[in-house]
């Protein structure tokens, strides 16, 4: 009888077995709408022509050590990645009270920041402390930190579907009615999955209300230049926050940005009041880093790091995330106009206005299905689409499946 | 205030007034002093009862009550010489219980307050009392070499005093804390200071500006020129990976890359081990052996014994490395107990000690074993030790967690070093593994580690349940580092030449594990040596007490482990006579 004997099937994450679907599918017709990875118009993934270089620079380079890495992370990686999302002359840099920690992606960089603050915020081993995240976010969020200790993760109210934007009402609402010193996830731009962000004056009223309240600020940046195309435009949030004197953790991911998914580089970066402050916070999480992954990969870190620091590599990255987030606008533009000429009923402004890689186009599970089963169109079965999946050859194909799906299926 | 007097055992009872001149070790008086802080008692006092003598008290250990709260605990100190204001010197949770120091002396009266939390608070200290004229003597001779015919005294060195302390990084946050407590919290975070004593070794040795200064200390392997070194052949395949115009930047399976995870398996078990060819066994390729075992923790919490959150009792081996059980806990579990395994008398393994503990131990609980390259005592069980520890283990149903950091590193062959794990797999047992790659590749920085899981039945659910599990970890692993694994481990000629060079290292352990016992036997003096040779590997325990290891690190730079434990690879031709040296001082002086 084995000990594991009784461990039930855990249910297959969403998005992954969509993608396995698509791989079984033999249609000839069939597209890929669902992972959210980016791909040239030949839909292949795409390695960025400086990072390419960059690999290229760090395989030949023979003065470079195998040792570990610090526990915090590669220094110049960190205060990089850093500067990246608070601006090179954020007056918190300048304060010395920023500082981070190299983690394993985006979710690494969740989840110390998760432990963190269970353990150190709101009291010492707080976990009864709410934890807001938006309806409806990235999937992992809940586990994170929920396996991170924290027993009450709830909802805000975020996506408005009757209008297909954001319910900007029912946001501040929540915010309004949260206890104080609750901690909020926000999406600092190209909200997953519904690819609608708050405008610069909608920031401001959230930050009020959570200044007042004393609600602490999360930010999850995985799409930092691939929304706009522009790296300190799709910062403004981040940066506003911090001018605002909030401390706050900020949660980012190379992995879009840098089309280095596989090598897991992300970065929690901590704006903190003052420098002692931040002293203590980074040595409490060097300790549970300890004991979570002991040291972080140094690959993808390098790789960030000598492009983030070398102008002219710095230029080309900045040039290949342009490409890319151009790209998925290219492709927001021609599949709005595409269903607006096909005359599909309602409205798909949203397709334009909404920004990054996802776009919840509003349709229903059924049309969905309807999608996935006759048209072998894969989605997700909230209607979210990653627009990387679309290209100049499938796109017209698309734009004819949605609309069948809007007209024939209720 | 509760305070109780122990004497030493080394010490022949004299009564004080007896003390005269001389260099043994019973001229002085040396007793155990402690007491017990708690939220009723926050206050202790020690005050030197007579005055005709010279009274030295030096802080040993503060540690934490099983029974303490979560709370943090800060406990300070002043003494008669250092600030009025006292100082803190401690602080500590359940995951940090306890603090060493080093030789901290501290001039009567001494007054210790726990300041932050409600304890129970344990303090141990030594209560040193000599006879004035010798005191005079050695105060000279402290700053000159030691000198075993020297009929003075001598101290122990390295000694510290409150005001050294406070000038120490340490205390520089603590000092911030205990501002923090006198005045309203303005920042969100409000925690408290930590540094593990192996963080705080390798920040020491990096300030030392000593010329001869050495680091035993270390985790890696280094060579002869003591850096780490790849083989040549890591080099040409992170080339070709680098070049390699298939290889995309996809999102790998959240499990990992399975040219990689099939071959970490045949490594650990043999490619026609039962396990494989039944199809119950399945591989996680993990963030380093770290997160190799915080995910096996973090599965036995979730799943083990069909409980929907199990937490104890693990059992690591006594002594081990500290971010083990830290580890274990973060994965919420608490009860964490300890079997032995290295015995400071023979400097090797009791394995009869360690059966008893095992025979004792409470009914399928969870077992921490090392099938390799134990850290930090270096010291292995025999073939035959293993079969009667698999035999007590599957008695008792107890479940084995092996950790094999360095398959081949210590015996030079792969299938020797797994053995444990394989005997344990051929009588039927389930069980998890934790690997690491970083010492066989040199691929440290990269984090290949992975998770073995040897089941009866019901594979696939288990898998589903890690992989929900690494969601919330690290989504997937980093591939870097497993690519280059399972390109050489899957290709016959590369795998020969890898092997070659494991091998070598192994080999290199044990050439400067001779030298350094033929060094040792040179300079004399009574010891066997042979717990130097007998294991292979990394690490090597000499059994120092605390005295011998902070001798070591404060007099002689020689920066290694609590109880004498240290890195052999770091030992090279250049700095051996000087190790050596210094070892044998440690244990034949009167420190």
């Amino acid at each position: 009888m084995s000990i594991f004997g009784e461990v039930p099937l855990a249910a297959p994450v969403a998005v992954f077995k969509l993608s396995a679907d698509f791989r079984e599918d033999q249609n000839p017709n069939k597209v890929n709408l669902g992972v959210g990875a980016y791909r040239t118009d030949e839909c292949q993934p795409w390695v960025l022509p400086v990072v390419r270089k960059v690999e290229k620079m760090i395989v030949d380079d023979h003065s470079l050590n195998h040792e570990y890495l610090p526990i915090l992370g590669l220094p110049e990686f960190r205060s990089s990645a850093s500067k990246i999302a608070l601006g090179e002359d954020s007056p918190a840099i300048k304060d010395n009270r920023v500082g981070a920690v190299q983690c394993l992606g985006g979710t690494g960089a969740l989840k110390i920041g998760a432990e963190f603050l269970r353990r150190w915020y709101n009291g010492t081993d707080n976990t009864k402390t709410p934890i807001y995240v938006s309806a409806p976010t990235w999937e992992n969020h809940n586990a994170v930190f929920s396996n991170a200790g924290f027993e009450d993760i709830r909802p805000y109210k975020y996506w408005d579907a009757g209008k297909r934007g954001l319910d900007l009402t029912g946001f501040l609402g929540d915010l309004e009615s949260a206890p104080d010193h609750s901690i909020f996830v926000l999406h600092a731009c190209a909200h997953n999955p519904t690819g609608t962000d708050p405008t610069q004056d909608q920031w401001k009223q959230i930050a009020d209300v959570m200044k007042r309240k004393n609600l602490f600020a999360f930010f999850d940046s995985a799409y930092q230049g691939f929304a706009s195309g522009n790296l300190d435009k799709d910062a403004w949030s981040i940066r506003y926050f911090v001018s605002q004197g909030f401390e706050l953790f900020c949660a980012q991911s190379f992995s879009k940005n840098f089309g280095l998914y596989n090598e897991r580089v992300g970065n929690l970066t901590v704006v903190a009041k003052d420098q002692d402050n931040l002293s203590r916070v980074l040595s409490q999480m060097e300790k549970i880093v300890r004991i979570t992954w002991s040291n972080p990969p140094s690959q993808g870190a390098r790789l960030v790091a000598i492009t983030l620091n070398t102008p002219e590599l710095f230029a080309e990255w900045k040039d290949n995330v342009k490409t890319m987030a151009d790209r998925v606008l290219l492709m927001r533009a021609q599949l709005k106009e595409k269903l607006k000429t096909l005359g599909t009923p309602g409205t798909w402004e949203h397709i334009t206005e909404q920004i990054g890689m996802f776009s919840f186009t509003g349709l229903n599970p059924k049309q969905v299905e309807y999608m996935i089963k006759e048209k072998h169109v894969y989605l997700m079965a909230s209607g979210r689409i990653n627009m990387c999946g679309l290209t100049s050859k499938n796109i017209d194909y698309v734009a004819e499946s949605i609309h069948e799906a809007v007209t024939t299926v209720q | 205030m509760t305070s109780c007097y122990v004497e030493n055992d080394s010490v022949t009872s004299i009564s004080l007034s007896e003390l005269h001149s001389s260099s043994s070790v019973s001229d002085r008086a040396c007793v155990h002093w402690g007491c017990v802080l708690s939220g009723s008692e926050t206050t202790a006092v020690f005050q030197a009862e007579n005055d005709l003598l010279e009274n030295q008290f030096f802080i040993k250990t503060i540690c934490l009550s099983e029974e303490a709260g979560d709370e943090m605990h800060i406990v300070s100190v002043c003494d008669g010489v250092g600030a009025s204001k006292p100082l803190p010197i401690a602080t500590l949770r359940h995951c940090m219980p306890m603090i060493s120091f080093p030789g901290l002396e501290l001039i009567p009266p001494v007054t210790f307050k726990l300041c932050s939390g409600k304890g129970p608070v344990f303090i141990s200290a030594q209560h040193i009392t000599l006879n004035p004229i010798e005191i005079t003597d050695v105060e000279e001779d402290e700053d000159e070499e030691e000198d075993e015919d020297d009929e003075e005294l001598i101290f122990t060195t390295g000694m510290l005093s409150l005001t050294d302390l406070g000038n120490d990084l340490c205390l520089q946050w603590g000092n911030h804390i205990m501002h923090q407590h006198e005045m309203s919290t303005c920042s969100v975070f409000d925690g408290a200071v930590f540094m593990s004593s192996e963080m705080k070794l390798t920040e020491d040795f990096k300030r030392d500006t000593h010329p001869d200064k050495v680091n035993l200390a270390g985790r890696e392997y280094v060579g002869e020129h003591g850096h780490t070194t790849w083989l040549p052949l890591v080099r040409k395949i992170k080339q070709q990976i680098a070049t390699d115009p298939t290889l995309t930047p996809e999102y790998p399976p959240i499990l990992g890359i399975p040219e990689f995870t099939q071959r970490a398996t045949e490594l650990a078990l043999g490619k026609d081990s039962p396990a494989i060819v039944e199809s119950r066994v399945f591989g996680v390729q993990t963030v380093g052996c770290t997160g190799a075992v915080r995910l096996g923790a973090e599965l036995l919490r979730s799943w083990y014994c069909s409980s929907s959150s199990w937490n104890g009792p693990i059992l690591l081996s006594s002594p081990c490395d500290d971010s083990l059980t830290g580890t274990f806990k973060a994965a919420g579990i608490d009860d964490v107990q300890h079997y032995r395994y290295w015995a400071a008398e023979s400097n090797d393994v009791c394995v009869e000690n360690m059966v008893h503990d095992l025979e004792n131990a409470p009914e399928r609980c969870v077992v921490v074993l090392f099938a390799s390259g134990h850290h930090p005592t270096g010291a292995e069980l025999s073939q035959e030790d293993w079969k009667r520890v698999a035999e007590v283990m599957k008695k008792r149903q107890l479940f084995p967690f092996f950790l094999m950091s360095a398959q081949g590193l210590c015996s030079g062959s792969l299938e020797q070093d797994a053995w444990a794990v394989r005997h344990c797999v051929s009588l039927g047992l389930e069980l998890l593994c934790a690997q690491s790659f970083s010492y066989s590749f040199g691929l440290y920085g990269e984090r290949v580690g992975h998770l073995l899981c040897v089941l009866k039945q019901n594979m696939l659910a288990v898998q589903s349940q890690a992989e929900k599990l690494v969601q919330t970890l690290w989504s997937c692993p980093p591939m870097e580092g497993a690519r280059v694994v399972a390109t050489i481990l899957s290709n016959p000629a590369h795998l020969v030449e890898w092997q070659e060079g494991v091998k070598g290292i192994a080999e290199h352990c044990m050439l400067i594990r001779e030298r350094l016992r033929e060094r040792l036997r040179l300079l004399g003096g009574p010891g066997r040596w042979d717990h130097i040779t007998k294991p292979g590997g990394l690490y090597c325990c000499f059994g120092l007490n605390a005295q011998q290891v902070e001798f070591l690190i404060q007099r002689k730079h020689v920066y290694l482990l609590p109880n004498g434990c240290l890195n052999v690879s770091a030992i090279n031709s250049r700095n051996l006579d000087y190790v050596a040296e210094s070892i044998h001082q440690a244990m034949h002086s009167q420190l």
